[in-house]
């Protein structure tokens, strides 16, 4: 884990994958102003050696901003271009 | 940046959980968008446009947590097995058949003198599942106790769902933050961020082997990261190819 990326606003609060896209999420911000971003690695890692001198670089990540949801607390991939974001308001 | 607009388009308040699982109804498989808000279970029809309510169950408590059950070895017409977990701490292995539950496992958990923790912070994991000739084995861990894990050792055949067995295992550290297994190992491997209960309480993410005979952790963890430079490491994601990505405050990484 040599690089991070920081362009996210508030913690996630929800990760899912998304079937279509390999290497795809979707990552929801709990917030009044928070974001959906779409998660995703760049190229497959083909072999996992777990040892912790051989940690891995994350200079294939990137965060693609998808728009602003307001207080989302689940997220499910529908299909297409269809998110489902569920809230949670009592 | 460009940013499009997000809507949601249905009215989703009160959703504790949203997953898309395989439903039986009238002999034939669909697939439904499930959301979980208090006691009831909502299935959704997933139009191009917009969402129309199925129907819904009604269920005896209200629902912390639903976790769908990886089964990829099995058709892919088989309806989704899904575990479900109640305020009350009554869990169930269940399917939907012709809009209503059936249940093919369900029992209480037990903590055994530890403290239940805040059930919006409890975590359920599952190892990858493992093909044997027509059944599938596999092991979900939930961390719902101060310092235990609860494991169920289960087969999976594509009608039914047997709990072979089902263990607690102690860690020595109380504050758990997530747990998952890592992918793409023959054995497996419990990984655990928590928070250390003294000195510097400084994050970090172990990684045990699962010993599955003696129902404990292997002693020594097999991979270590400490996150002495990030004290707001909060969660991590398993991800298919054996790493995994972790979420601080403000970083991923």
């Amino acid at each position: 884990m040599t690089s991070r990326i920081s362009t996210q606003k508030y913690p996630i609060e929800a990760i899912t994958p998304i079937p279509d896209l390999p290497h795809a999420y979707l990552a929801l911000e709990n917030e009044e102003d928070g974001n959906l971003y779409l998660l995703s690695r760049a190229e497959e890692i083909k072999s996992v050696e777990i040892d912790t001198n051989n940690s891995k670089p994350s200079d294939d990540l990137a965060l693609k901003c998808l728009g602003t949801v307001s207080f989302g607390s689940t997220v499910v991939y529908l299909g297409s271009s269809l998110v489902f974001i569920g809230k949670f308001y009592l | 940046m460009a940013c499009n607009y997000i809507s949601s388009i249905y009215k989703g308040y009160a959703v504790t959980n949203s997953l898309m699982v395989n439903v039986e109804i009238d002999k034939q498989i669909v697939p439904r968008m499930l959301v979980s808000r208090f006691n009831v279970l909502e299935f959704f029809v997933v139009l191009p446009d917009s969402l129309k309510l199925d129907f819904q169950i009604e269920i005896f408590a209200n629902i912390t947590k639903i976790f769908k059950i990886n089964t990829e070895y099995l058709k892919n017409d088989a309806p989704s097995f899904l575990f479900i977990l109640a305020e009350n701490l009554e869990y169930g292995f269940i399917t939907v058949k012709d809009r209503q539950i059936v249940t093919k496992f369900n029992d209480f958990l037990n903590p055994s003198g530890s403290t239940p923790i805040d059930q919006s912070e409890i975590k359920i994991t599952q190892d990858l599942p493992r093909n044997s000739g027509n059944i599938i084995l596999c092991n979900i861990a939930i961390y719902a106790f101060r310092g235990l894990f609860v494991l169920f050792s289960v087969n999976i055949r594509p009608d039914d769902i047997l709990v072979e067995r089902t263990f607690k295992i102690r860690f020595p550290y109380e504050k758990t933050k997530d747990i998952g297994f890592i992918s793409a190992t023959k054995k497996p491997l419990l990984a655990i961020l928590f928070e250390e209960d003294y000195g510097d309480q400084e994050r970090a993410i172990h990684v045990y082997e699962v010993n599955e005979q003696s129902s404990e952790l292997g002693k020594e963890p097999v991979w270590k990261i400490n996150f002495s430079d990030d004290p707001n490491v909060e969660r991590f994601e398993s991800l298919r190819d054996g790493s995994i990505m972790v979420f601080s405050d403000l970083y991923i990484r």
